[in-house]
């Protein structure tokens, strides 16, 4: 079954909705919708003359329209393509003809960082104002509103909205098209609202965490464990670690400027660099040991006892395959049974010394 | 011991009066809202200068009544009674966004300020082409007191001349610091050819805290923790035509490490008085080498302790280190050219560290005959990195695209220290009686040890794209990574005669398959399968081969209905003989978002996860462990005879709903619970040893009801309730279950 609404205005302001069922095969629901597609063409035109009559007097008054959404069929009257504050070229018709007819939607973008285009008197119509994004307006409105002849964010696919945004943003997001995210479809528009966003800065849809819970259930459960980076208590964000736009690292992880994980940007004293560095931090990386989003084990290790968790490479079961594994042959023995002690009481400055290679201060 | 705790007793008279406080206040505010005369259709915020200004405060406090471990609801929640701004908002537009001087758009916001562990401020402000500024301020105050953790786990009952040595009941590494973030960023001119950007972070940590360290016996220090970093980024970009972007960049980094520990838990005395302790981790009566009990006396006060044990009357360490890491980056990103889309850059820092007078000082009897020790140097590093990456995308037609995506990283972190130790020998920790004589001194020893740590990676990514339809998209990549992990340690230890130096090289094959699919506008599955083997492993955990499974998603029939899933399986192995290291991390989760209409709205979620690691290790015991995986480990392990598995599994769910309520207009009400479960286990290396968190079930229900007097003037109300609780037994510590209900009342005031 096909639905279509319109959206009829009166003179008033008023607005009147109709819902009409199509069905593709239900001769059933002929009749009684030829009757009723009836009437309201009759009222339709009606009200066509009545307001193309009237129109000069609500706008005379000052009075705010709700922008109509004409049937191409039946075109409606609409502003002449109009001069406007937007640089003018070949088949654009500048920002303020479009709030003629949308003055909802140009209301929410004059609101948004994406009204500075109109300012930017130097680039191209095709980079200013509401043209920026849908293209040029002047067929669009010859057309009296004709859908096809415009882009519209909602029926494209994710890669012709890609490629729209990264007309102007592929210099902040050079990474997005070989992101995880862009070959999964997510497209721009799936954040971002240009017209109905929740967070001003980013042009959000939904602040973060929720927007991002929203895709990725599984990172949810994770920042409820009892031990987790403080996400869901507002004092982080998602992108305080991962740019979502994509970046030259695996899993859309930012690092610091010196290529340190960017885990050492708020735990600085585990940086270095170190005299005596303990080496896999620095080649295989901090969640060798710690589970970033959220663990059940204190200090959000990856096991619940650090002793386990040091002895699974400190071992020297394949001295082999492992000649570096370090495990204690002939020095102090650790009896773990009698006195028992967790590793890092002795070895406190596991990150890394300056001090002793053991790590003891 | 006694430790740091915001609150070590719950205090009912405070309770009443923050109750009291808290209730005149939101009675005044309710007279002032009922006595501005505003009526339900007045509009919020005014006009001013041509700016619409929009205003926002929600003013009250915070009941917080809790019963159980203190210290654990301090580590977990932390809310406390209190007068609160809980929340601050500033909304200024010019009007048209035309004609003014400084800004056309500035929006600030402030929460949690007054008492709540984490504040957040915000400012954002911009004009026109000219400027774009933001800033962040984040205050965290970050309390950990988790018993179990670096717990030597003393059982009771040890006990000497009297004298009951004291189980450890708090954590030996115990924080109370509050980390302060400050971020900013000012972009000038961000629409021209020409844009330059400007930014500073700080991230201050700081606050006490505890650690330990081993000196014949185990010691209790304070920790004055101190650290800082200041990082300044200068940067230009530049778009010389079309689709072009270069960029340079400039950041430099400043660390600050003046971090101090001082001898704390002094809780016996010599027999000269001096205050001593014997350490914290007497899980069996401590022998002396005078062959009497350690505790010479227990009817003193405090007791006397016998001086010819490792004991500790004196310690002191300080090592302020600075840290400079500039870096110079150049970026560029283009797509003028048709169909190719390329970005790029190039790296260097040149970075050093320099811990210019190190000093540390012990004094008492450590287990190397050592009554004192003085230890004094210097120590360097240095760390160059290069990097430099690019990728390529190239639309090959309208269904095939290539991308390639090379990166190269190299650093080198060459050091050196140099650090002289002057010892004072004794077989006491008394100083001798009788006139002063000159200490017997052993010969300095001076240490000096040049060291190196390096890694260099080079990594290709090649991945085909094929789209045959706006509905249906595959991707094949492959990827070959090579990492040299350099590391020199020139230091004869125990373990190593001669000292460490090597060059271990690995190579990785992967490949990822993924697919996505939009079967409609409003339905989106996206999956992958990764794949890889290294032919080599830097350490047991590493893993050789690796598999990924994943499978996402999303699904919104209607707008106001969103319904959403994900399956991610990650699947690890190093399985080399007597090794045997598995690893996985299952998930399974579901969720569902419902707002029908401005009335009611419904959020549900389930999660399942599964966290499982197993590694052959070795270890000494006595008496040796029983059980499964228990066994002779292999002759490699020397002194360490016992075998065992490493077993962790830790099965979680979590379950959240959450429902909303707008019956009329005027009353926000919602309601919801929460729980995260795990039912873990592990081996236990030591008898004493309990689950703890690993089997814990954490619950938070919650209440709000928002209730609008005026336009611009609501009450709130909020109610969480927080329950930890643990499956196991407490171990020799202090239990850890609480629970916490917090209260929180507001006005909520809009102008």
């Amino acid at each position: 079954m096909a639905s279509k609404k319109y959206h009829l205005e009166a003179a008033a302001g008023k607005a009147m909705e109709r819902t009409y069922k199509q069905s593709s095969n239900g001769m059933s629901h002929e009749l009684e919708n030829q009757f009723i597609w009836m009437k309201a063409k009759l009222l339709f035109f009606a009200l066509f003359f009545l307001f193309y009559l009237c129109a000069p007097l609500p706008l005379a008054l000052g009075q705010t329209q709700q922008p109509a959404e004409p049937k191409s069929a039946t075109s409606q009257s609409v502003p002449a393509a109009n001069p406007s504050s937007t640089t003018g070229g070949a088949g654009f018709v500048g920002a303020d003809t479009c709030k003629g007819c949308h003055e909802d939607k140009y209301k929410s973008w004059a609101n948004t960082p994406h009204w500075k285009t109109a300012l930017d008197t130097k680039g191209e119509a095709s980079h200013q104002g509401c043209e920026g994004c849908h293209g040029p307006g002047a067929d669009h409105v010859a057309g009296g509103g004709d859908k096809t002849k415009i882009f519209i964010f909602q029926t494209a696919s994710s890669k012709e909205i890609d490629a729209r945004c990264l007309t102007c943003h592929a210099a902040a997001h050079p990474n997005f098209e070989r992101s995880p995210h862009a070959h999964a479809k997510v497209s721009c528009t799936a954040c971002h609202s240009a017209h109905a966003s929740k967070s001003e800065a980013s042009l959000l849809k939904v602040s973060q965490p929720q927007l991002c819970y929203s895709c990725h259930t599984d990172v949810k459960p994770a920042f409820a464990q009892p031990f987790h980076h403080k996400v869901d208590e507002g004092l982080m964000t998602c992108s305080d670690c991962h740019d979502s736009h994509g970046t030259f690292q695996g899993r859309m992880l930012k690092t610091t400027a010196d290529q340190n994980a960017i885990c050492t940007k708020c735990h600085a004293e585990t940086a270095g660099p170190f005299v005596f560095e303990h080496p896999v931090i620095k080649a295989e990386g901090c969640t060798t040991c710690h589970s970033p989003h959220g663990s059940p084990n204190a200090r959000l290790l990856n096991v619940s006892n650090a002793n386990t968790l040091c002895l699974q490479c400190h071992s020297s079961t394949n001295l082999a395959a492992f000649p570096n594994a370090a495990s204690e042959q002939g020095g102090p023995v650790h009896n773990q049974a009698a006195q028992y002690v967790p590793c890092t009481n002795c070895h406190s400055q596991i990150h890394g010394s300056n001090a002793t290679y053991n790590f003891f201060r | 011991m006694t430790y740091f705790r915001p609150h070590s007793v719950p205090n009912r008279f405070l309770d009443q009066k923050v109750c009291r406080t808290i209730g005149l206040a939101l009675v005044s505010l309710l007279v002032g809202a009922s006595a501005s005369g505003q009526t339900a259709d007045a509009p919020k915020g005014q006009v001013k200068d041509g700016y619409a200004i929009r205003q926002s405060i929600d003013l009250g406090g915070r009941i917080a009544d809790t019963s159980g471990s203190g210290a654990m609801y301090d580590t977990l929640v932390n809310l406390q009674s209190g007068p609160r701004i809980l929340n601050q908002t500033l909304d200024i537009h010019a009007i048209n966004n035309a004609g003014h001087l400084f800004f056309d758009t500035l929006t600030a916001t402030n929460s949690g300020y007054g008492g709540d562990p984490d504040d957040v401020t915000t400012l954002r402000m911009s004009k026109g082409k000219l400027y774009k500024f933001q800033g962040l301020f984040r205050r965290d105050r970050e309390y950990f007191d988790y018993d179990l953790l670096d717990n030597p786990l003393v059982p009771a009952g040890v006990v000497s001349n009297g004298y009951t040595f004291p189980q450890v009941l708090n954590s030996p590494h115990l924080f109370n610091t509050v980390r302060r973030m400050t971020d900013v960023s000012l972009t000038i001119l961000p629409i021209s050819k020409v844009s330059f950007r400007a930014g500073y972070s700080q991230n201050i940590s700081q606050g006490p805290s505890f650690s330990s360290q081993h000196n014949g016996a185990e010691a209790l220090y304070l920790q004055n923790w101190r650290n800082s970093t200041d990082s300044w980024l200068g940067a230009v970009d530049w778009k010389p035509i079309k689709r072009t972007t270069l960029t340079y960049e400039e950041s430099v980094t400043h660390y600050k490490g003046n971090t101090n520990w001082q001898l704390t838990g002094l809780n016996l005395q010599l027999p000269n008085g001096t205050p001593a302790t014997l350490g914290f981790d007497n899980v069996t009566v401590p022998t002396c080498t005078d062959g009497n009990p350690p505790i010479v006396s227990s009817a003193t006060t405090p007791p006397t302790a016998n001086p010819t044990c490792s004991v500790y009357t004196g310690y002191s360490r300080s090592a302020p280190t600075r840290t400079l890491l500039p870096t110079e980056e150049f970026r560029f990103q283009s797509s003028t050219i048709k169909n190719i889309a390329m970005n790029g850059r190039v790296r260097y820092t040149g970075g050093t560290m320099n811990l210019p007078s190190y000093f540390e000082n012990f004094q008492g009897l450590d287990n190397m005959g050592k009554q004192a020790f003085t230890t004094t140097g210097f120590a360097n590093a240095k760390r160059i990195n290069v990097s430099a990456d690019f990728g390529i995308v190239w639309q090959i037609s309208r269904q095939f695209s290539l991308s390639e995506q090379y990166d190269f990283w190299n650093f080198r972190e060459p050091a050196n220290s140099n650090l002289s130790e002057v010892d004072q020998l004794s077989t006491t920790a008394l100083p001798p009686i009788g006139l002063p004589v000159p200490p017997s001194v052993a010969a300095g020893t001076i240490t000096i040890a040049p060291t190196f740590t390096g890694l260099k990676t080079e990594t290709n990514n090649t991945t085909l794209a094929w789209e045959p339809s706006s509905k249906v998209s595959f991707t094949l990549g492959y990827r070959y990574q090579a990492r040299v992990i350099r590391w020199v340690m020139p230091l004869a230890t125990d373990f190593l005669a001669n000292g460490a130096a090597y060059a271990f090289t690995i190579h990785n094959n992967g490949g990822i398959f993924g697919v996505a699919i939009q079967p409609s506008r409003q339905w989106r599955i996206s999956g992958s399968v990764e794949a890889s083997y290294a032919d080599r492993a830097y350490t047991q955990i590493s893993p050789r081969a690796l598999q990924h499974y994943r499978i996402q998603t999303r699904y919104k029939p209607k707008e106001w209905a969103t319904i959403s899933g994900t399956f991610n399986d990650l699947e690890r192995r190093d399985n080399v003989f007597n090794m045997n290291h598995l690893d996985h991390s299952r998930s399974y989760s579901l969720a569902a978002a419902l707002m029908p209409n401005e009335h009611y709205g419904l959020d549900l979620s389930y999660g399942y996860s599964d966290i499982f690691s197993q590694t052959t290790l070795c270890y000494a015991a006595t008496p040796a462990p029983v059980g499964p995986g228990a066994g002779a480990a292999p002759a490699d392990c020397g002194t360490n005879t016992n075998l065992g598995n490493g077993y962790y599994d830790a099965p979680s769910q979590y379950g959240s709903i959450g429902a909303t309520f707008a019956p009329v207009k005027k009353l926000l009400a919602s309601l919801g619970y929460r729980i995260s479960a795990v039912s873990g286990t592990t081996e236990f290396l030591n008898p004493r040893q309990v689950a703890g968190s690993l089997r814990s079930k954490y619950q938070s229900p919650y209440a709000n009801i928002a209730w609008t007097l005026h336009s611009g003037w609501a009450l709130k109300g909020n109610w969480n309730h927080y329950k930890y609780g643990e499956d196991g037994p407490v171990g020799p510590t202090l239990p850890r279950n609480f629970r916490g209900d917090v209260y929180t009342l507001a006005m909520h005031y809009e102008f």
